[in-house]
């Protein structure tokens, strides 16, 4: 069965089958950024409390919560691949966001392993000698992170005109000041864990509990 | 001097059906169908015809035990469509 339409009604049809499938947020997405959100939020927070509490000649141990990062990783896997499931309609604005986060993991993991490959001591040279600059990268760690965090979450925020993101993605960088700030400061460390908390919290958190409502309301 | 409208566009289900896979990357079968409100037997002939003239891609996949098709646009189809969309214009005398 065929309607034909006249020129005008052709236009018309296009233009509402168009709109029909743009700034369509995909199921799930929410929770995305609640799990990562949380997840974070609550490593930092125990690495905040370890770094009051252990003593000063063991306070680095407060650090190793940090290797339970990868524990998200399998619960992300398993909701992007139901996200996919439910998913009835992919916009260029959603391909695009995706590649924007794996630029921004694959730059974190980057981060990281140059931070690592810092550390290592070099060949021939006694443990111990460059003991300050083994670990002194890593108090750039977090602000560097928050900065290609922000950048993420900004670009989300306008790709899908969602203000909350790039409202995240201001207090990212604002942190990122305040860090640098209190770059001497003698609980530098407790700042910088401070500021990745309010980061996720209003990078991921807010803007994931968001989401969710939204989602309810007219997300395909 | 107009050119002739294409026919196969020039019809109002595949030109719906076109008009959501040019805004979007890809799309389901059962987001089309509520989209277009067309009769899922209706729009299986529509989609066929649109890929027989090479204009979408269809895409036969399993959701959970269940299957799925999923519609992208090609191309040709994305040349054809703007195509279409010019002489549009150009009747309407919206150059």
């Amino acid at each position: 069965m065929e309607t034909t339409l006249s020129e005008k009604e052709s236009l018309e049809l296009i233009s509402t089958m168009i709109s029909s499938a743009k700034n369509n947020l995909s199921k799930g997405m929410g929770k995305i950024y609640l799990l990562w959100g949380y997840v974070i939020a609550l490593l930092a927070l125990v690495n905040l409390i370890l770094l009051l509490t252990l003593p000063p000649h063991i306070f680095y141990y407060s650090y190793y919560v940090w290797y339970a990062t990868p524990l998200g990783l399998i619960v992300y896997f398993n909701l992007i691949r139901k996200i996919k499931e439910m998913q009835m309609v992919r916009t260029y604005i959603d391909t695009i966001v995706t590649y924007v986060w794996i630029a921004f993991s694959i730059a974190v993991l980057v981060l990281v392993i140059s931070m690592l490959l810092v550390s290592v001591h070099g060949f021939g040279e006694p443990v111990g000698k460059y003991d300050l600059l083994n670990w002194i990268q890593w108090s750039f760690l977090i602000p560097f992170m928050l900065i290609l965090y922000g950048f993420a979450l900004f670009v989300s925020g306008l790709a899908y005109c969602f203000r909350p993101l790039e409202v995240g993605a201001i207090i990212c960088w604002a942190c990122t000041l305040v860090i640098s700030l209190f770059y001497r400061a003698a609980a530098a460390s407790e700042i910088q864990l401070g500021c990745l908390i309010l980061s996720v919290i209003a990078g991921y958190i807010i803007p994931g509990h968001m989401l969710n409502i939204k989602e309810k309301s007219h997300v395909q | 001097m107009f050119s002739d409208l294409n026919p196969l566009l020039h019809s109002q289900l595949r030109l719906a059906v076109m008009s959501i896979l040019i805004g979007s990357d890809e799309a389901d079968f059962v987001f089309i169908r509520e989209k277009t409100g067309a009769t899922a037997g209706n729009l299986s002939v529509q989609i066929e015809k649109l890929r027989e003239a090479g204009y979408i891609k269809v895409i036969k996949s399993f959701k959970g035990k269940m299957p799925r098709t999923t519609c992208k646009v090609t191309s040709p189809g994305i040349k054809a469509f703007e195509a279409y969309v010019k002489n549009l214009k150009d009747y309407i005398g919206d150059k």
